[in-house]
């Protein structure tokens, strides 16, 4: 157990939820920092007490340190304190492979997501095969992005369902030149999501050798995976045009122009004969 | 025959031509209706996502003459048909009769609704504030320009806004800083729209998809206080009563001082360690803009009064002392600006509304820098080009979130 009596002390200057369950009253800024400060310099130890402290949601126990925690790893960056920063984040990704709650390893992901680095990847990566989990840990690589895009790939093989979006959503996000094949493979997916997330990341790293694969996945039926992958197509024309693949993007333009003939999407055709 | 459809979708697309060819297309003049009445002809398919709170009010605002085919929310469960109520916001874009979308969801949505509407090819009227990030503001102006679709924010102070001054700013002729400075006091409703730390965590209920509600934030334990108007308490859906003020106030100041193209690179806040989830209290935060421009928004609901800089030069007639005398000649023979497009206006002519997204955004990031400041509880540096914080790699995780698979901007 890391939580000592000068810990409890320290959490307990925190500011109560007041009578609507706000942090709306009595907010003493000087005595908050005080308390943080002193925390903090308790390092590890402490900040594996407050994890420990840590309780369900809502609930009045869990209030202060689950602020407490927040203000320390925030108060990292406030004084650019970097050895500090890296030995929060360190003891917050530990406690990702601990047997605390799922809810609690969820904050302890979104804190990975606000002050994180790659050091923390891999232990957030091991999150991304567990259902509950795959969510907090995807968004936090990717808002960490150094070092993701790897762990997110070495991670695709044995995700399934949700994880498996999760991955190539987050492969997606990042924009990560180096999932061209994952994202061909994904716009033949079983799931429409899947094969979205697809085409978002073809689109968002210009590959020219997906154009006919990417032309091919918009001519579906009229619906919201047409409207998509559309503009899947024309961002990737955008791309590629933008880094002197004019004949590229011609041939996605033309397309989109020969194609939509509908009086529903005569904006599309718009688009695309004013940009040939 | 033709459809309804096929009626509603053909205007929209004739209304891009010629004024002649909108003469002619009107089958039933409207001198055979009653007063106020729409001709079928003109009528455009309407559709509201997010029909609790302002929803109504919001789209009354598409004006005259739209018809509501479609009403959408998340907790529409118990109801939907998936042909007048919904729950998913997706089937009502697929629909071909909907030419214009109401958008009053929590602002966790805006961005990714307004401009998943853009792409489906309708025009868009959405609540404030304009988005949840500065990133997400970003996209939407780009699916704006992209798709050449009306978007105008649900907010209207720039309409009322002075010429005289937005005239000063239009003319160029202002050389060097801007002394101006604008102290805006009070009206945030801080305290009101701050989020629960402690709450309960019941079950569901039958009739909300609470998936569908979190939608690109955290999924989180559902909590009442989240849905329902308070949501605003939170920074997963929107911003505390800062997020949710300030574009009233200062949609009117960014456009009659030329703000709209510009964002502020000098943030200075004073608030207390804010919440990692729940918005609270703040006391003021200062924005400087490169020219020297600076607005100072203070809550009057938390800490020491703000007292660095007094308000100074907003005055037209303080403005054009500035000017050289053969200046102000200049400037008294140039135009005034051109009159604001409102939306039915907009849908008609294809003229951008007044309140389009580019200068939405603009207002947006005086208040998103604001948030982020207080809840980074540090001075930022701003790049209104690449709509970057300067200098802090953990700052721009809030200008740019992650959003929760599937959803992407």
């Amino acid at each position: 157990m890391a939580i000592t009596e000068q810990l409890k002390t320290l959490v307990d200057q925190m500011p109560p939820a007041d009578g609507r369950g706000m942090y709306t009253d009595n907010i003493d800024k000087g005595k908050i920092e005080k308390a943080v400060d002193e925390i903090a310099k308790g390092g590890k130890a402490n900040v594996q007490g407050l994890i420990e402290m840590l309780g369900e949601p809502g609930t009045a126990e869990n209030v202060k340190p689950h602020y407490a925690l927040h203000c320390v790893v925030n108060s990292a960056l406030i004084g650019g304190d970097e050895k500090l920063q890296k030995e929060v984040c360190a003891v917050m990704a530990d406690a990702l492979s601990s047997n605390i709650t799922n809810y609690n390893k969820a904050y302890l992901c979104q804190e990975l997501q606000w002050a994180g680095s790659q050091d923390n990847v891999a232990a957030l990566a091991k999150l991304l095969t567990n259902e509950e989990l795959c969510d907090p840990a995807g968004m936090a690589l990717v808002a960490i992005e150094n070092g993701a895009a790897d762990a997110l790939k070495k991670a695709l093989p044995g995700a399934k369902g949700r994880c498996r979006l999760v991955i190539v959503h987050s492969l997606a996000a990042l924009a990560d030149a180096g999932s061209a094949a994952i994202f061909k493979e994904a716009l033949g997916d079983d799931d429409q999501e899947v094969r979205l997330a697809g085409g978002s990341g073809i689109s968002k790293i210009g590959d020219a050798s997906a154009v006919d694969a990417m032309i091919k996945a918009a001519d579906v039926e009229p619906g919201w995976e047409r409207i998509q992958q559309t503009k899947h197509c024309l961002v990737l024309a955008e791309k590629l045009a933008a880094s002197g693949k004019k004949s590229d993007a011609g041939k996605i333009y033309k397309h989109l122009k020969d194609s939509r003939k509908d009086a529903t999407e005569a904006y599309i055709r718009e688009i695309a004969e004013a940009a040939l | 025959m033709m459809t309804r459809a096929e009626h509603g979708v053909n205007r929209r697309r004739f209304l891009q031509g010629s004024a002649a060819g909108v003469a002619a297309f009107t089958i039933v003049p409207r001198n055979v209706l009653g007063a106020g009445e729409t001709p079928p002809s003109e009528e455009l398919g309407g559709a509201l996502i997010g029909c609790g709170g302002r929803g109504g009010g919001t789209f009354g605002g598409l004006g005259r003459g739209v018809r509501r085919l479609a009403s959408c929310d998340v907790k529409y469960k118990d109801r939907a048909d998936n042909k007048t109520y919904y729950t998913d916001f997706r089937l009502v874009l697929e629909r071909k009769d909907i030419d214009v979308v109401a958008i009053a969801t929590p602002p966790g949505w805006h961005a990714l609704i307004s401009i998943a509407a853009m792409e489906a090819g309708k025009d868009v009227l959405c609540e404030k504030p304009f988005t949840r990030t500065i990133g997400e503001g970003r996209a939407v102006v780009e699916a704006e320009e992209r798709y050449g679709r009306i978007f105008q924010i649900g907010t209207y102070g720039r309409f009322g806004g002075n010429q005289k001054l937005r005239k000063i700013f239009d003319s160029g002729l202002l050389k060097g800083d801007v002394p101006t400075t604008i102290v805006q006091r009070g009206g945030k409703k801080v305290r009101q729209w701050s989020g629960m730390v402690r709450y309960d965590v019941p079950a569901v209920p039958d009739s909300l998809d609470w998936d569908m509600y979190c939608g690109p934030a955290p999924l989180r334990p559902y909590n009442r206080h989240r849905v329902g108007g308070s949501h605003r308490g939170y920074w997963d859906y929107e911003g505390g009563g800062l997020a949710d003020m300030s574009h009233h106030h200062l949609d009117k100041i960014a456009y009659e001082y030329g703000r709209d193209d510009t964002a502020p690179v000098e943030i200075t806040p004073y608030a207390p360690p804010q919440h990692p989830e729940a918005c609270a209290m703040w006391g003021w935060c200062e924005l400087k803009y490169a020219d020297g421009f600076t607005i100072v928004m203070e809550s009057g609901e938390w800490g020491d009064r703000y007292d660095r800089l007094q308000q100074k030069n907003t005055g037209e007639g303080d403005l054009r002392k500035l000017l050289s005398e053969e200046d102000q000649k200049k400037l008294a023979a140039m135009p005034d600006p051109e009159k604001l497009v409102r939306f039915e206006e907009a849908v008609r002519t294809r003229k951008p509304a007044g309140g389009n997204a580019a200068a939405s955004h603009r207002v947006s990031c005086i208040y998103h820098l604001a948030n982020l400041a207080f809840r980074c509880g540090r001075p930022l540096k701003f790049d209104p080009e690449t709509d970057q914080i300067v200098g802090d790699e953990e700052a721009n995780r809030l200008v740019h979130q992650p959003l929760r698979a599937p959803w992407r901007i």
